[in-house]
């Protein structure tokens, strides 16, 4: 196959975007309704007045602490959860449904519950961990059942230390899926975090500024703040992409 | 080293107090069929696997070479032989006598199907072990680079001769390499012989009598 360079890369970026944008435009011209659909100039230019006022910086850092604090919580306890199954294959069966179970929970329905057991500014970061946990597990787990068990069998009867097996074999194996895994969690968790504090409204959140912005009918800004939030989204996936690719070249030793 | 040892894979008997005595310093070959518990036998020789019998005076270190070089991708061909406890002068010496020399630095990755089974037989010596375990190593190696391979192992087995047990299906290498040939059959010893007594690696052209023997052991 072909190899993709970064200059193909970049034009089928811009072309995806350019898509984006006509679609809006004719969207914009068919509505008509500037409440209803603002412009992209106007987004933009409420997109500009958002970046530069402090108020939203507090939110946007808010919201981020909160994100990174349940990925941080999640990530812990999936790896420790995740080498137990590798390391157990009964725990793995047993512990299979209790994270299918959370992973099916209906997050959103779920933090009304939480609502009643913690705060507002809490809730949203319980409600990323339910939504992260189960998927860091997931990946995780992949990622060490991708190990070369052929490898792992040398290991053993070359008698190598587990320090230098987890060290020099585990994670560099394991360390491209897993930072690709982390890079989507990320966004995901960012996700469940602004929709928690939606209805949390919880203090210095982008969610709750985006309710507000809702309730005063503030849509260029609205717009705005929704395409803040995927871009930030966009780029904490691309980087766990971009190490992820890195420590895979580095296991195959691609040029 | 003696063994006398059994082992089942569920209802299915591999060996029945299998009993083989291996003397130091011998270069054993074990011929059979697929699925005759070859690669088994190694298993237990090395403690891989549970077995019942008993293991006497089987050494606990081994070196051990597979038939794919399983080395870690992105480890140079030194860093390999570090990776498994030499340390670093003893792994250049190493890979100098197997001429891996100006390869050595190099990600094993990048390193031929040949080169990648030198630096295994290099770990497989490395440490000095009292016993070899070869599971096929040069099964997936042309004729050529079969040779050359041959000629490393030797230079490196007349150092400290290892019993070395080499499991193959391959009767040309058994002869090329072996002082003594095992055939197994239905788990048990269809021919316990000893290959004359000279130079390894032995002529290819030679012992065709020898061959004869073993093929018709594996056939009967």
């Amino acid at each position: 196959m072909k190899k993709r360079t970064w200059r193909n890369n970049v034009i089928t970026v811009a072309a995806a975007i350019a898509v984006l944008l006509t679609v809006w435009a004719i969207a914009y011209a068919v509505v008509g309704n500037d409440l209803l659909l603002p412009s992209f100039a106007e987004c933009m230019r409420a997109a500009g007045e958002l970046l530069l006022s402090s108020v939203f910086w507090t939110a946007f850092f808010g919201t981020l602490l909160r994100v990174l604090i349940a990925f941080c919580i999640s990530f812990v306890f999936a790896t420790i959860f995740a080498v137990i199954a590798y390391m157990l294959p009964t725990f793995r069966a047993f512990f299979a449904p209790i994270v299918g179970a959370i992973r099916a929970l209906p997050v959103l329905a779920v933090l009304l519950i939480i609502l009643v057991w913690t705060s507002a500014g809490t809730a949203p970061t319980v409600v990323a961990f339910l939504s992260l946990f189960p998927m860091l597990y997931t990946g995780i787990s992949a990622a060490l059942m991708r190990v070369d068990t052929k490898l792992i069998e040398m290991s053993r009867v070359y008698k190598v230390p587990l320090r230098k097996q987890i060290t020099t074999l585990y994670l560099p194996s394991a360390l491209p899926a897993v930072c690709l895994e982390c890079g989507a969690a990320f966004a995901f968790g960012l996700k469940a975090v602004v929709s928690a504090e939606v209805l949390a409204r919880a203090a210095n959140g982008l969610g709750t500024m985006a309710n507000d912005m809702q309730i005063y009918s503030q849509i260029p800004a609205l717009f705005a703040l929704v395409i803040v939030v995927c871009i930030t989204g966009i780029l904490a996936e691309s980087l766990g992409s971009i190490v992820g690719r890195w420590a895979e070249r580095r296991m195959d030793n691609a040029d | 080293m003696r063994i006398d040892v059994s082992k089942t894979y569920g209802k299915q008997t591999v060996f029945s107090r299998l009993q083989l005595a291996f003397s130091d310093g011998e270069i054993v070959c074990i011929l059979g069929a697929s699925g005759v518990g070859k690669t088994t036998l190694l298993h237990i020789l090395a403690r891989q696997i549970p077995f019942e019998g008993t293991l006497t005076d089987v050494p606990d270190g081994v070196g051990y070479a597979y038939q794919e070089p399983r080395l870690l991708p992105h480890l140079s061909a030194k860093e390999n032989l570090i990776y498994v406890g030499a340390d670093e002068n003893a792994a250049n010496e190493l890979l100098i006598k197997v001429g891996l020399e100006t390869q050595k630095d190099k990600p094993s990755s990048q390193l031929s199907g040949g080169e990648q089974q030198r630096v295994a037989l290099c770990r497989a010596f490395w440490g000095k072990n009292k016993l070899l375990l070869l599971d096929e190593p040069f099964s997936s190696l042309d004729v050529i680079r079969k040779q050359d391979l041959y000629q490393a192992f030797i230079a490196l087995w007349q150092e400290n001769k290892p019993t070395t047990v080499l499991v193959t299906h391959d009767i040309e290498e058994s002869w090329e390499l072996a002082q003594r040939v095992i055939v197994l059959k239905n788990g048990k010893v269809a021919l316990d012989m000893r290959l004359p007594d000279t130079a390894l690696p032995r002529k290819i052209d030679d012992g065709a009598d020898v061959k004869a023997q073993i093929l018709r052991a594996m056939r009967d």
